[in-house]
């Protein structure tokens, strides 16, 4: 058995409960942005019960319902609010049953297969402030929910044949084609149960296997998992250290300490680090925050401190450390068997450690697998950390510019080069100055290029040719609007 | 007395226990005749160097051959380019070649030996590429022959290949060292890169230094 609380005009609810002065006035929400004024076209998005006693209905537009009620009040959404309202509905449900599914904002599931007393007279006192919960029980949890969207079926437990009265538009609730929905109301058909007493095979043949689905489970003939909530589980820990600290090994023998408490917590869950989040906050006020991949899942303190350490012994502070913060992004730890064709690396261990010194040299962005970019715009890329397999990069499907890699010059070189004019256009004839100056005895191009035409900040232009000096080096030109000559790789 | 005694107990050690000395069954230095595009035409456990033989002999063609065109990026970097003048450029690959290589991207000279010494001590990647290409030529013969002994000596311990690109010779105790060749121009550039990379020629030079 299944129950569902639902709380009917969620968005003004969540609203309106914190302004009891407002109940009895007509109020609104538009669909729409928050912060975006009030358009008269706009369509209602949800309405209070003083609102709808005047006769207007959600997905009116403003317009139209301001001719109905003029005194409607139109409030902007709260988000803030409505995520402490589902909170408090999740608490709700979690009251009853430890499996909970949040199906959406307004609405969750209650799985009741545990619970061995009727619990009808345990929803109807379920109640939270300033906003009224519908709930209504049935075989499968879409019955449920359907039976509790609806004044007719609401707090009852219900069956298949219960829901036969209720208007076809509640399909709109289930996943599908919303064009299945137009074309069964131009059909003609009103209720559920003129949806229900239609041949199922015909159904499917006609409208879809989506069709055939809702079929089967307004019969109450297929259930589904609940996908359950589960709230976040944080590992983080801060030390705030009585004196401010000026070495290393005060921070070391802290941070080992956090990891054991983190590798007993990790542990109890079975679950293993991938990643280390640490942050030192400084005396002076500012942070130094660090992530450490790990190549392979962890749950030993050996293993997660060696490269921390690593990292920890290279970094210059300006100003002593006051507090030591550490989290922990989690995975499952490795249990199966290594793929025996597959390439592993000999030593993890070794490789994250060597990667965090590679970083703690070169500084933060220099060490990785190079991601080329999906764009035309000059040597614009990402770097993917070199540990920690888990990650899955989608790699950007690009051609390479050309048949032979570039060796970029970073940054570009400015030059000045003799050129003149062809179709408004220059054309380079020699480099004057830098460090291949000569005549240019063969040319490609020009390839124009130009981007982000749309930010007046970020905008973009270029001309690209690839050059041969009388050296029989070659090298990539590049003319930027409106007098700028850069050279920008060679060719070697 | 004693000296020859104890290298003849080294040396059937060595034999009796070549992984325990990071000695593989492969290691004597394949000749490497026309195409440096695998792994295995360096030499296991030591130090090649690879120069131009002319002003555009394609030295980046080759860490392109070496990468391949795979059709599916791979989980992890399978080699290791210690890129002196931050130079490579990911623009002029697929996504799934450079899946395959991790990328050190250095400022000087100094940062370019230090990260190849942990990276080579570190063992993981048996192909270690060490650009040394539009480094400053008085940086880089400033380098004591010490830092490359240095290397060479950790290479041969863990068994990989360090392979150097220099627009001129600069270790000293390098095993093989390759004059590259491809002579392109301008008309080349219409191409495919496959086609390219028929025409590079690899050459192995005298080594008057070599051990």
């Amino acid at each position: 058995m299944f129950a569902v609380l639902h709380i009917p005009d969620f968005p003004i609810g969540a609203i309106l409960r914190k302004s009891p002065l407002l109940w009895d006035q007509p109020c609104a929400i538009l669909a729409g942005k928050t912060t975006q004024a009030p358009q008269d076209r706009l369509p209602l998005l949800s309405i209070n019960s003083a609102a709808r006693d005047t006769g207007i209905h959600v997905g009116w537009p403003l317009n139209r319902a301001l001719v109905r009620c003029p005194d409607l009040r139109v409030l902007p959404r709260d988000p803030a609010e409505e995520m402490a309202l589902r909170d408090e509905l999740i608490c709700l449900g979690e009251s009853l049953t430890a499996d909970v599914e949040n199906t959406s904002e307004d609405t969750v599931v209650l799985d009741l297969s545990c619970r061995s007393k009727p619990v009808a007279a345990a929803l109807d006192r379920l109640s939270l402030s300033g906003v009224e919960i519908w709930h209504a029980q049935a075989l499968t949890p879409d019955l449920a929910h359907l039976a509790a969207r609806h004044s007719a079926t609401r707090g009852r437990s219900i069956h298949p044949a219960d829901l036969a009265p209720l208007p076809i538009s509640l399909l709109g609730l289930l996943q599908g084609k919303a064009s299945a929905l137009a074309l069964l109301d131009l059909w003609g058909l009103r209720s559920l149960g003129d949806f229900m007493k239609l041949p199922r095979q015909a159904l499917i043949e006609r409208l879809g296997p989506e069709v055939g689905k809702w079929h089967d489970l307004l019969h109450g003939k297929t259930s589904r998992l609940l996908h359950l909530h589960r709230p976040p589980e944080s590992f983080s820990q801060s030390f705030d250290f009585e004196d401010a600290v000026v070495s290393l090994d005060p921070v070391i023998f802290a941070l080992k300490r956090m990891l054991h408490t983190l590798a007993g917590r990790l542990a109890s869950r079975h679950l293993a680090a991938s990643a280390l989040d640490f942050r030192l906050v400084l005396v002076s006020g500012a942070e130094l925050a660090r992530r450490v991949r790990l190549p392979e899942p962890q749950t030993a303190v050996e293993g997660m401190l060696a490269p921390l350490q690593s990292l920890l012994e290279s970094l210059r502070l300006a100003a002593p450390v006051a507090a030591l913060q550490l989290d922990a992004e989690t995975t499952f730890a490795t249990a199966a068997q290594r793929e025996w064709f597959g390439r592993h690396l000999p030593q993890p261990e070794r490789w994250a450690e060597t990667l965090a010194k590679l970083e703690a040299m070169l500084g933060p962005g220099r060490v990785g697998v190079p991601v080329p970019p999906a764009t035309f715009e000059p040597d614009a890329f990402s770097l993917h950390p070199g540990a920690g397999a888990a990650v899955i990069v989608n790699w950007p499907l690009v051609h390479p510019e050309g048949p032979v890699p570039l060796h970029r010059f970073r940054p570009a070189r400015e030059i000045s080069v003799a050129y003149e004019t062809r179709s408004n256009q220059p054309w380079p004839l020699a480099l004057l100055n830098g460090p291949h100056s000569g005549e240019i005895i063969a040319r490609r191009g020009p390839f124009p290029a130009s981007g982000k035409w749309w930010d007046p900040v970020g905008t973009w232009q270029r001309l690209e040719w690839d050059i041969q000096l009388a050296s029989h080096h070659l090298l990539r030109l590049v003319f930027q609007p409106p007098d700028r000559w850069q050279l920008e790789g060679i060719y070697p | 007395m004693a000296i020859p005694a104890l290298e003849i107990l080294r040396k059937q050690m060595r034999e009796k226990f070549p992984q325990a000395h990071g000695v593989r069954a492969d290691a004597a230095p394949p000749v490497a005749q026309g195409k440096p595009f695998r792994a295995e035409a360096f030499p296991l456990g030591a130090i090649s160097e690879v120069v131009p033989a002319g002003p555009v002999a394609g030295i980046t063609l080759m860490i392109a051959g070496l990468l391949g065109d795979p059709e599916e990026a791979s989980p992890h970097p399978e080699m290791v380019l210690v890129d002196g003048s931050d130079a490579f450029d990911p623009g002029s690959f697929t996504g799934t070649a450079c899946s395959k290589m991790l990328w050190v991207r250095c400022r000087s000279v100094m940062e370019m030996i230090k990260s190849a010494d942990l990276l080579v001590h570190d063992g993981n990647m048996s192909l270690i590429l060490l650009d040394s290409c539009g480094l400053p030529r008085r940086d880089l013969n400033g380098l004591p022959a010490a830092v490359w002994w240095r290397l060479k000596q950790a290479v041969e311990r863990n068994g990989g290949r360090l392979v150097v690109l220099a627009t001129s010779p600069l270790v000293p105790c390098a095993s093989l060292r390759l004059s590259l060749s491809a002579g392109l121009s301008l008309h080349d550039f219409d191409c495919p890169r496959d086609e390219l990379l028929g025409r590079l020629q690899a050459t192995p030079e005298k080594l008057r230094y070599a051990t």
